[in-house]
């Protein structure tokens, strides 16, 4: 590398560096307690507790739950019935219409059954819902700084750049550490050396860690654009046939709809139920998410429709190529696949990332345009070249 | 010459970089409590490395002088 090529990349780190480190550390402050949103939401959650039953019980017909859905909210229309299969809990979500719920999200009442006893665990009305938890808020930070599809967007650029910033610092990792040891901390020195060589080590060890999050939270941002792709070149070639229809008067057993989405997709498991009439879905089938068993393949999420008004299958739906991309980024970048040891890895990965970003940010306050050992690495290189490029005076 | 330099700034960098990959990939696309332990562990490696470098490097700001890990007179 020559001297030129090494200032040039020192520039590309430095200033891609410094435009990204705010939103970055608010970034990874956010995202320390989001690795635990689903224990957090538990936590203060408030619902009743699980009925304790011997293993192998069996879960409670869906449609019984349906029926006490609509009897405790009469005249509501069932939206979504969310079927978890970690926990035994079924979640029903109800509406005035999808009208009122396309109008606002929150105008819904959710009810948790035990899917084991059917017991209402806890049912929320509107009023109660409007409180939003604390990990949506950290989240809406996180992704998008409150401000939805341009935040997303932005927060997205600043993705790349933390990603351009990582390649250019190993770069010019390569001609700093030329005269010293992996892992050399010369704290005896001045406190601008000590951090300079600290944020070198803690920038190289958990380089794969950072780049594989950082890459696969830009991907993240672009799920909005990504599903809407989807929804305006596969979705709605499949759902042209079906708008203006009616909604069925009576819709066909939501039981029976899962059972016949199990039947033609035996290695998928059901998760979640899209009642007929959404302005996503259709206004007469069943939309049932399915996803795989394996580690992997219970993040690729596979759509099957069943016929409402007559209970039967009409077609098993593929997913596009970037939706199983951005699938497969979501656990990469949450962490949340590998029990609770992974999520600790994750939080103090992410701790020392903040380092990095901090260590990054007390170097460029110092006075100096470069850094201290900038002049040494610089006559290395000059050393090193045996075919004798013009030597330049080092820069003080 | 500068070859053998280079092997050794990156001999760790890589290693590191590559047992993290592993750890990553092991309990997305393994079944069974094997594959966490192992992604674990991977994944400990590299934490521990930091460890280990920050506790040599307050024996060094304590000690006050060079260890024999330290910069290569020119």
């Amino acid at each position: 590398m020559t001297r030129a090529a090494l200032r040039k990349w020192f520039w590309v780190h430095k200033w891609t560096s410094l435009v990204c480190t705010a939103f970055l550390l608010l970034i990874c402050v956010t995202g320390l307690p989001l690795v635990f949103s689903d224990e957090i939401n538990d936590a203060l959650d408030g619902a009743l507790p699980y009925a304790a039953v011997p293993a192998g019980t069996p879960r409670v017909d869906l449609d019984h739950l349906i029926t006490a859905s609509r009897a405790r909210y009469p005249g509501e229309t069932v939206l979504f019935a969310a079927l978890l299969d970690d926990e035994p809990k079924v979640i029903v979500t109800l509406a005035p219409s999808w009208a009122a719920f396309v109008a606002d999200r929150h105008a819904v009442h959710r009810i948790q059954f035990d899917a084991h006893t059917g017991a209402v665990l806890k049912a929320s009305d509107p009023n109660q819902d409007a409180g939003v938890r604390v990990t949506d808020v950290l989240l809406s930070l996180h992704r998008d700084l409150f401000a939805a599809l341009p935040g997303e967007l932005f927060l997205g650029l600043i993705g790349l750049l933390f990603v351009a910033a990582i390649v250019s610092g190993v770069v010019v990792y390569g001609p700093f550490m030329r005269r010293l040891d992996f892992a050399t901390v010369r704290s005896e020195r001045s406190s601008r050396v000590k951090w300079l060589d600290l944020h070198n080590l803690l920038g190289i060890v958990p380089l794969m860690w950072m780049l594989v999050v950082g890459a696969t939270g830009v991907v993240n941002e672009l799920s909005t654009p990504l599903f809407g792709l989807w929804q305006i070149t596969d979705v709605k070639a499949m759902l042209a046939p079906m708008a203006g229809k009616p909604v069925p008067q009576q819709l066909s057993s939501p039981q029976a709809a899962i059972d016949v989405a199990r039947a033609a997709a035996p290695e998928m498991v059901p998760t979640s139920v899209v009642f007929p009439g959404s302005p996503f879905g259709s206004p007469y089938h069943y939309l049932i998410w399915t996803k795989g068993r394996s580690a992997l393949t219970s993040r690729l999420f596979s759509p099957i429709l069943v016929d409402a008004r007559d209970g039967k299958l009409a077609a098993v739906v593929m997913m596009p190529w970037y939706l199983r991309v951005l699938e497969v980024s979501r656990p990469l970048h949450f962490g949340d696949y590998g029990g609770w040891p992974l999520k600790i890895i994750w939080c103090l990965l992410d701790i020392v990332t903040i380092a990095v970003l901090g260590s990054g940010l007390y170097l460029w306050f110092g006075r100096r345009r470069l850094p201290p050992e900038f002049s040494e690495v610089e006559a290395d290189l000059a050393d090193s070249r045996v075919s004798g490029p013009l030597v330049e005076r080092a820069a003080e | 010459m500068s070859g053998r330099a280079d092997l050794r700034v990156w001999r760790w960098p890589v290693a590191l970089s590559v047992l993290i990959a592993v750890g990553l990939a092991a309990a997305l696309l393994g079944e069974g409590g094997a594959w966490w332990g192992l992604s674990w562990a991977a994944l400990a490696v590299p934490l521990a490395t930091i460890a280990v470098a920050l506790a040599r490097s307050r024996r060094r700001a304590r000690s006050g002088r060079s260890n024999a890990g330290a910069a290569r007179p020119s």
